[in-house]
């Protein structure tokens, strides 16, 4: 299917869920690391948000029954990752959820050799 | 909200300062063709089921690789991912995510491997060219990686030597033997990647 795509279009509709997210495949908080849990703040979600209400109410009640990444959420929801993270960028803008990672806290802490020691000396203890 | 578990609530009530910051998390990357084991590399080691998610295609990743092959312009839409979860003393969680190890799913890798600490590149000795592109990408993107080679039956039928060559790996790249069904080996192919990943780090805060 979606052949012809053009190369620098933003809103390419390459999966049909992203008509969730009203066609935009880009998060509006920045790239949210997939293995970020998503935690609810205890703020309330802003009433009506046109069509996605469900899902977003989806995301919340499984992040707060549960700690749970990005990745998680998209799995158990059963949507794309990508549509995941617009969702829950929006929830995050609201200030409805916090993710427990940026995408650049991910980057810094990936060569942090003091977190890889624990990592280490974690699995090695399992 | 009919469906909250207040026994199993996590994050702090609003307005009260977070008494226990959620874990930090850390993620590896095992890419494998299909059919080598990844699944059950995750599974042998997963506090979880492991789940399966959908990376679809992004706009950004459309044209923009690196080598310069065309390669497959032609996408598909979104390709399974497995994944599972581990939970370390010291308040860490360990995510697993499996990817084909094929080029043409390397618009998964761009993503993946953003923050990651390195991957495990699972290895059927029958099957090498599936893991040629993982192999070449991650070169290319500077991951620290490991070249793990799934011994079904406990068998190896070619020596790390004969796998480093053909995979065209480089010197201080580690090339074990693992078995995919068995949570110790998959631990110790877990901790050889760390520590490759440790020197490496270390070797670019000395050259920095």
């Amino acid at each position: 299917m979606s052949e012809g795509i053009e190369e620098d279009f933003e809103e390419s509709r390459l999966v049909r869920p992203y008509a969730l997210t009203g066609g935009r495949t880009r998060p509006s908080e920045g790239d949210l690391p997939l293995e970020a849990l998503v935690y609810p703040t205890g703020d309330a979600p802003s009433k009506a948000v046109r069509g996605v209400a469900i899902e977003r109410h989806k995301i919340l009640d499984l992040c707060t029954s549960e700690l749970l990444s990005v990745a998680e959420i998209s799995a158990k929801l059963s949507l794309p990752i990508g549509v995941i993270r617009v969702l829950v960028s929006d929830l995050i803008g609201e200030g409805v959820v916090k993710a427990s990672a940026t995408r650049a806290q991910t980057i810094a802490s990936s060569t942090d050799i003091r977190l890889l020691e624990s990592v280490l000396n974690g699995i090695a203890s399992l | 909200m009919a469906s909250l578990r207040s026994d199993n609530m996590v994050a702090p009530p609003s307005g009260t300062a977070a008494s226990t910051a959620p874990p930090t998390t850390v993620k590896i990357v095992i890419a494998g063709g299909f059919a080598v084991g990844k699944t059950t590399f995750v599974s042998s080691i997963s506090d979880i089921t492991p789940l399966t998610t959908e990376a679809a295609m992004t706009s950004k990743s459309i044209g923009v690789d690196n080598a310069g092959q065309v390669s497959d312009r032609k996408m598909t839409t979104t390709v399974a991912m497995d994944f599972g979860r581990i939970a370390l003393p010291g308040n860490l969680w360990l995510y697993l995510f499996g990817t084909p190890g094929q080029d043409r799913f390397s618009f998964m890798w761009d993503d993946l491997i953003v923050g990651s600490i390195g991957a495990v590149v699972l290895v059927d000795t029958s099957r090498f060219d599936d893991c040629f592109g993982a192999v070449d990408y991650f070169e290319q993107h500077r991951l620290p990686f490991i070249v793990a080679v799934n011994c079904f039956d406990g068998k190896a039928f070619h020596d790390t030597q004969e796998i480093r060559q053909a995979l065209n790996v480089p010197g201080d790249t580690p090339v074990v033997y693992t078995d995919a069904r068995s949570r110790e080996a998959t631990k110790q192919t877990l901790l050889t990647l760390v520590r490759h990943s440790m020197k490496r780090a270390s070797e670019a805060s000395v050259a920095t």
